[in-house]
């Protein structure tokens, strides 16, 4: 599903010059969990924000179901990741003048569902999410768990081919954390694709195989015990 | 000087600030001055709370300020709450000359002794009791004595006498005094004032000193009482007492001394200052709070680390007073660059200007201290949960504000049209409205209507001069004169007013005929005509000259004709009074009705006829190609012609702007203040959009992660602020419908509040808001949704 090539990510101020991603190839397949480890600052986040094409490479191929989008203008790249990409963040990102429903909502209206059939669909998964009782509160009203079940919520309402998780359980609680990969585990055995940023050893048992990075370098790749 | 820093952090905010509040207080000084000038108006008599002025109103007809011959003194006499009874008699137009100096005096008066115990007159040189013992036969203002007798400080001044020649008055005068000029706020002036004889018998304006606590409501009671009693019958009589410092801005009425102000006015600059000021107030509201926001982390820490809430207070204090001292500054420079320093200072003592400042500081200081106020409890602790949503910033109150200050800016963009509209309409309408290149002489001597002839067939042999005519009003003047008309076969008499104009008249003027011909040539000249006129006076003797008339579309209704074309060729005849000596004429031209003494009044019935003794005012159009060149004719030829008199005229464009004062400093009070409005709105709204887009940063990167396109995100953004416009909008039609309505109420002739008006306001609004907004929600809806989503 994945196939990141040679990628290379520099980030230019006027005076330094960052190398987040140093030629980076990757291969991540359908219905494959992925979990991106490393220390802080190794480029994990820019790894995500790429394979999320919420960013462009500086260099390298990216090729995302055959397409090469590596090089795609934003009007394109907000085409592909419309109903392809969930995006899950450590801290939620909700918005907080929308409630829990509408928040939720928000990929469907991009993607011209109908309103009769979003309410369903959003119903259905807060349903599933176990979250449909606040449908109409507001995020600052709920916990942090169930802000990320909200945030989980949003990212699979439109049924996305793959999740980016981006230390999706990094503001929670380990109770909380735990009922947040197990949604993830369960979302992936129905067969979408996962690629998780984490630093949790614990969550990284989740995934089918951990990425190791260190200094925008790809150090490791292992396959998890099964 | 830590808050100098954060001054420096915030600087564009701040400018913005600086600029909006300099325009402000710009607009307050002006304002002020302009509104204390006028409310001045009179003040500099010592016994202005006393005086009044007397005008009679006969029959509903519309008043006439001046008195005719005395009439009411038997009832002013019987009135023991009158002290004195000033008269003040006025010359239009005479010749003077002192030795080899000749010059054309305008709108001066022959007074009573007792004006002198009215109204307040300072000398130069002699004293009042000179003038009570009949010492002296004329007072000179200190500019025309200097003008005629060079050094008056030595009290040697008059050499020779000073003859004064004019159509009703001649006078030969060989002792004068000298006062100090009138104050530029009295609501008449004059360079020279002879004396009434006792017996004198003509118009007056009438002016009472009244004793101290006379109630002038019950005075004017009492006076209409007699009146009523005296005048049983036919006619009514109904007197009027205005106090003197009420004339300026509240007396409209016929023959007026001078073009008066309009207290209507008055309000509608305070109401453009208070709307400008809600505009102006909320923005700095909006900055301090934006501004408090951005400092709020600093002061979190300050306070983490012991400070006191007053030191948050202190900085926040300072910066808005040097916010406060620039703008004020910068207002102070602008308003005496605008002003001149000596009339603005001649207007606001330095203390009001203290006071001003004072004010408009403290208020600086209050409404950028209000969301400190509101939100200090947010610098107490560091990463509270307040910190992630800015819930206190009562988002909801900021929208209603600027629905508001919107609302403002659109009712003064609607005022502005549709007063420019009015003004167009005045320009258009009004003969002599629409032209650059004709020279108007007003009130010419009898010397000039002599040779008036002469004068114009030399005028016309020069290319640059275009055509000639002379008319007994000017454009803008009120016709008041009228005599009692009939058709020949007819037994009732019929009211007409009259309009003595030259043959060319109404071609000069492109007035179309809807039936007959434009006067052809006189067969008589001003020489014969007057010999006329002078057996008509002395021995009742009636000329058998059957002259031409044209009339206008109201006489002809009045007349009874049923078409244009039934009245040609009919014959009119006039009833007795001083035009009679001829009294019958041949209809042979008539127009449609044409605005000429200004669109307040509806157009009069007017009976149009050539009359050599009545051109008064002489008008000359000019070529536009070399309108300097043409200038240079016209006094060469004068001087030529009439080389007795310097040639004095103004140009009708200037003319029409002295008629319309009023209305054009509306006009442009509107426009600037919309300019004003608009421009301070706008800058509000671009820091308005850049909290907006500050505070959903995160939001639009996470639409945009979510799938938004560019074009939805600036959808989102401005559907707002639309929004917001398009409910101003609402509020403001209304409102500005009712303003204009009443505006033009006192316009007998009003253009239409077309829709287009208020479609152009909203449109032109909104236009430019998005405009200035644009740049901004595209750098938004543009910008990396993942930096977008990492701002909190």
């Amino acid at each position: 599903m994945i196939k990141i090539k040679n990628l290379e990510k520099v980030f230019r101020t006027e005076e330094i010059e960052t190398v987040a991603l140093d030629n980076v190839s990757l291969e991540v397949a359908k219905g494959e969990f992925v979990a991106v480890m490393g220390p802080s600052g190794c480029g994990k986040s820019t790894l995500l924000n790429i394979l999320g094409l919420l960013d462009n490479p500086t260099k390298g191929s990216y090729i995302l179901d055959g397409e090469e989008v590596g090089s795609l203008k934003e009007k394109n790249r907000t085409r592909v990741r419309k109903g392809n990409i969930g995006f899950v963040f450590q801290s939620f990102n909700l918005i907080d003048e929308l409630n829990v429903f509408e928040n939720v909502e928000l990929p469907l209206i991009y993607q011209r569902v109908p309103a009769r059939k979003r309410k369903e669909m959003v119903n259905a998964i807060l349903k599933r999410m176990a979250i449909s009782h606040r449908a109409g509160h507001f995020p600052q009203q709920l916990s942090g768990g169930q802000q990320q079940r909200v945030a989980i919520a949003r990212a699979v309402v439109s049924n996305p081919k793959m999740i980016l998780a981006d230390e999706p359980t990094g503001n929670l609680d380990s109770k909380n954390g735990k009922e947040v990969m197990s949604l993830l585990t369960e979302l992936n055995q129905e067969g979408t694709t996962i690629v998780m940023v984490t630093h949790s050893l614990r969550d990284s048992k989740y995934a089918h195989r951990v990425v190791n990075l260190f200094d925008g370098r790809i150090v490791e790749s292992v396959m998890a015990e099964m | 000087m830590k808050f100098l820093r954060l001054f420096k952090k915030n600087l564009s905010l701040r400018i913005v600030n600086i600029v909006g509040l300099a325009i402000m207080f710009t607009c307050l000084l002006l304002s002020a001055s302009y509104i204390k000038r006028e409310l001045n108006y009179d003040k500099h008599n010592t016994n202005a709370d006393r005086i009044v002025r007397i005008s009679l109103q006969f029959d509903n007809e519309p008043v006439d300020v001046r008195i005719w011959g005395n009439i009411i003194d038997p009832f002013l006499n019987e009135m023991p709450e009158i002290e004195q009874v000033a008269k003040m008699h006025n010359i239009r137009s005479a010749t003077l000359a002192y030795k080899e100096k000749k010059e054309i005096i305008k709108d001066f008066y022959a007074i009573n002794s007792q004006f002198l115990d009215v109204f307040d007159l300072t000398f130069l040189h002699g004293t009042k009791e000179d003038v009570l013992q009949q010492k002296v036969q004329a007072l000179i203002s200190e500019t025309l004595a200097r003008e005629l007798f060079g050094e008056i400080d030595n009290g040697n001044f008059q050499k020779s006498v000073i003859s004064i020649d004019g159509a009703r008055w001649k006078d030969s005068i060989v002792n004068t005094i000298i006062f100090k000029d009138f104050p530029e706020t009295s609501h008449f002036n004059s360079d020279i004032f002879l004396f009434l004889p006792d017996d004198f018998r003509h118009f007056t304006y009438d002016y009472l000193l009244l004793k101290k606590d006379t109630d002038i409501k019950v005075l004017e009671q009492k006076i209409n009482d007699l009146l009523t009693e005296y005048w049983q019958g036919d006619k009514s009589a109904r007197a009027f007492l205005m106090p003197l410092t009420d004339i300026h801005l509240y007396s409209h009425n016929l023959r007026e001394m001078s073009i008066n102000g309009n207290i209507n006015y008055i309000y509608l600059i305070i109401g453009a200052n208070v709307l400008l000021l809600v505009v102006v107030f909320f923005n700095l509201w909006l900055n301090a709070s934006l501004v408090f926001g951005r400092n709020k982390r600093y002061y979190q820490l300050l306070r983490l680390h012991g400070t006191s809430p007053a030191v948050v207070f202190k900085d926040e204090t300072l910066s808005a007073l040097l916010v406060g001292i620039i703008s004020i500054s910068l207002a102070i420079f602008v308003a005496i660059d605008i002003d001149s320093l000596d009339y603005f200072f001649m207007q606001l003592s330095i203390f009001e200007i203290f006071i001003l400042c004072a004010i408009f500081l403290s208020t600086i200081v209050l409404v950028s201290l209000f969301p400190v106020l509101q939100k200090i409890s947010l610098t107490q602790f560091l990463n509270t949960r307040q910190d992630l949503k800015p819930v206190k910033f009562s988002y909801a109150n900021i929208k209603y504000m600027l629905v508001a200050q919107y609302a403002v800016v659109m009712i003064v963009v609607i005022l502005a049209v549709g007063i420019a509209k009015q003004v167009k309409m005045m320009e258009n309408t009004q003969v002599g409205g629409n032209e650059q290149n004709i020279l108007a002489l007003s009130e010419q001597p009898d010397l000039v209507l002599k040779k008036y002839s002469i004068l114009k067939s030399e005028l016309l042999k020069h290319k640059e001069i275009e055509s000639v005519t002379a008319a007994m009003q000017l454009p803008g003047d009120a016709i008041i004169d009228g005599t009692n008309v009939k058709r020949e076969e007819d037994v009732d008499w019929k009211h007409l007013n009259i309009m003595a104009v030259g043959e060319e008249f109404l071609p000069f003027f492109n007035i179309p005929l809807i039936a007959g011909n434009y006067f052809s040539a006189r067969k008589y000249d001003y020489q014969t005509e007057f010999n006329t006129f002078m057996e008509f006076l002395t021995q009742g003797k009636y000329s058998d000259h059957v002259e031409k008339y044209v009339i206008n579309r109201k006489a002809l209704n009045i007349l009874g004709f049923n078409s244009p074309e039934e009245a040609i060729g009919q014959v009119l005849v006039l009833e007795h009074g001083t035009i009679a000596y001829f009294n019958k004429g041949i209809i042979v031209g008539v127009t449609d009705d044409f605005n000429y003494t200004g669109l307040f009044e509806e157009t009069n019935p007017l009976l149009i006829m050539q009359r050599n003794l009545f051109l008064f005012n002489v008008m000359v159009r000019l070529n536009s190609e070399n309108l300097s060149q043409a200038r240079t004719v016209f006094d060469s030829v004068w001087k030529e012609v009439i080389p007795e008199y310097p040639a004095d005229y103004m140009f009708m464009s200037d003319l029409f702007g002295k008629t319309y004062r009023n209305e054009m400093n509306a006009k442009h009070l509107v426009l600037i203040f919309s300019v004003l409005c608009f421009a301070v709105a706008d800058l509000g709204l671009i820091v308005f959009m850049a909290y907006i887009i500050r505070r959903r940063t995160r939001e639009i990167g996470l639409r945009k992660v979510h799938g938004a396109s560019i074009s939805e995100v600036l959808q989102m953004l401005n559907t707002d602020f639309i929004k917001y416009i398009a409910m101003a909008f609402v509020i403001a039609i209304p409102v500005a419908w009712y303003l204009m309505h009443r505006w033009l109420e006192q316009f007998a002739y009003r253009t239409s509040l077309s829709w287009w008006i208020f479609a152009l306001a909203g449109l032109s609004v909104l236009f430019i808001s998005v405009l200035s907004v644009s740049l901004q929600s595209w750098r938004a809806a543009t910008s990396n949704p993942i930096d977008a989503i990492k701002v909190q």
